[in-house]
């Protein structure tokens, strides 16, 4: 659907929407004006802890051929890998700490723990995937070019593999996600600019050299005799965060409530309209502060796509605030524990197998009556002014 | 006047007319170029990706802007971020041209260059106002006027 057809908040008047849309920057702003040392201390205590855990694991690896030592060198090792990736490598590359004036924690200088380059992620997630959320033929992020995710998307007979090809993506999951921003489905149908895929597929190659020859060269050798386990350790790892990172990441735009998008209107959104968008697009999960660190905050994903540039330590709090605003303007505010969410993802995978004739839609009812409401097309608004792009105002 | 200009913006395309690179912000995807005006799209581009507006990579620490003395004193830029060789090099290369650049609507005598840790983005509030996009500084180390 067009995002000017969202049922869903069809109810609210424009007036209602740029109300919303202020309450919205004003929550904004407070946030921006209560940064400050309690949130730094916060990103670098959770640096402190991520770069011990990886340092204890790999020590502790050196024994690995000691069956506890094995387990708790994986463990911790895994842990950090998870630690970098979420709560600190997406949120730094996403600007969330630039404000600190940090170089080390800056989202120009930061390089993750994963396979795909820093640069191509910036372009891939915090542009494609956060501009264009789950708007079908933009966003990559929707079944990350292999899965049919919404009832809007063709069904192929390629699609019955999609169990098999979910559990190929999450066990494979940095590898799909190194090839992301390459836009394999541009490169088959030759959009893609051939100079611009080497260039990108020389950063990947340096990249992958580097996570390989850390993670299965480099420090099995150090480890002597015990090289064999303490490569084994690191691929469980690796696996671990994997499947982690994949489910978290899913949950995020697949429950049920979390709605695609058919067409762009984005060169007209305003402000409150792109707030929208976000709100209706996205899935957040419950659960303690633990699991909130070790998702990278992103349990908070409505919050998370309002301000992907807020610290995400004060996502919590932002929350209670934007569920009020859901509650008092009458929109979807989707939640619910972690295994429900990741449960529903994951039936609708499986029913998006099938055609849809085979299978009904899961996406519930709006909570208010829609009223007779769209944006106006270009013809039905006053021309622009040329230098601001402004809709020129009517004459009295 | 001799200019040092970054490799990165010494490799984009250049203006037929005036034989400056052309920004990577001034182009649509169709090749049209327009030195005064930015294009939408890749505003936002350089602004998520955390790229230059200038020569379109990866940015770097000591995040730069530039733009008018109005728009240095509301903490409000049109133009994305730069890598601060770029805008310096911006500086000699486009205000000489006599017509407006950088995303500015007049031909600026004075310029000022602010270098930054972060910036949020500000998106247009609605369809009566101002559409372009914005820039907000949130830690500001450096504000310099230049003249031109």
């Amino acid at each position: 659907m067009a995002i000017s057809d969202v049922k869903e908040y069809t109810h609210l008047t424009e007036e209602q929407v740029e109300e919303l849309g202020r309450e919205l920057d004003d929550l904004r702003a407070r946030i921006e004006e209560s940064r400050g040392t309690a949130d730094a201390a916060y990103i670098n205590r959770m640096i402190t802890i991520q770069r011990t855990l990886a340092a204890a694991g790999r020590i502790t690896l050196f024994a690995s051929r000691w069956k506890p030592a094995f387990f708790a060198g994986t463990a911790m090792l895994g842990l950090a890998k998870i630690l970098e990736n979420m709560e600190i490598g997406h949120n730094v590359m996403h600007g969330q700490w630039d404000w600190m004036n940090d170089p080390e924690i800056h989202s120009s200088n930061w390089e993750w723990d994963t396979a795909q380059p820093a640069e191509q992620w910036k372009h891939s997630h915090n542009y494609i995937h956060h501009q264009f959320t789950n708007v079908l033929g933009y966003d990559n992020d929707i079944g990350y070019g292999v899965l049919r995710m919404a009832r809007e998307q063709k069904w192929h007979p390629v699609n019955l593999g999609q169990p098999v090809y979910n559990t190929l993506l999450a066990l494979l999951f940095q590898w799909g996600v190194a090839l992301h921003d390459l836009d394999i489905e541009a490169i088959r149908k030759g959009r893609k600019d051939p100079k611009e895929m080497k260039r990108q597929l020389k950063q990947i190659g340096r990249k992958v050299r580097r996570q390989i020859g850390k993670d299965y060269v480099v420090y099995p050798l150090l480890s002597g005799p015990a090289w064999k386990s303490t490569l084994k350790a690191n691929a469980t790892a690796n696996l671990t965060r994997n499947l982690w990172s994949y489910m978290i990441i899913f949950c995020g735009h697949f429950p049920d409530g979390a709605l695609h998008f058919t067409e762009e209107e984005l060169e007209d959104e305003t402000r409150s309209e792109w707030y929208l968008r976000q709100i209706l697009g996205a899935a957040n999960f419950t659960g303690s502060p633990l699991l909130h660190i070790l998702s990278g905050n992103l349990g908070y994903q409505i919050e998370h796509h309002l301000y992907p540039d807020l610290p995400s330590n004060r996502y919590a709090e932002i929350s209670v605030e934007v569920r009020e605003l859901c509650e008092k303007y009458d929109i979807p505010y989707t939640t619910g524990p972690l295994h429900r969410q990741y449960g529903q993802t994951l039936r609708t995978i499986m029913k998006l197998s099938l055609p849809n004739k085979l299978s009904d839609s899961d996406q519930p009812e709006p909570p208010s009556p829609v009223r007779e409401r769209r944006r106006k097309t270009d013809e039905e608004r006053p021309n622009r002014r040329p230098e601001t792009g402004a809709y020129a105002r009517k004459s009295a | 006047m001799s200019v040092t200009i970054p490799a990165d913006l010494a490799e984009r395309p250049y203006h037929l007319r005036y034989g400056v690179p052309v920004p990577f912000v001034c182009e649509s995807e169709d090749g049209a170029v327009d030195l005064g005006g930015v294009v939408k799209k890749r505003v936002v581009q350089c602004a998520l990706s955390r790229i230059c507006g200038l020569c379109g990579r990866s940015l770097a620490y000591g995040v730069t802007f530039l733009g008018s003395p109005e728009e240095a004193e509301a903490n409000l830029f049109h133009f994305p971020p730069l890598h601060r060789e770029c805008a310096e090099a911006a500086l000699d290369l486009y205000p000489r041209l006599g017509v407006p650049v950088l995303g500015q609507l007049l031909v600026l005598r004075e310029w000022a260059m602010v270098v930054t840790g972060g910036f949020e983005l500000v998106r247009p509030q609605d369809r009566e106002g101002d559409m372009r996009m914005a820039f907000r500084m949130n830690s500001a180390t450096e504000d310099v006027r230049v003249t031109r």
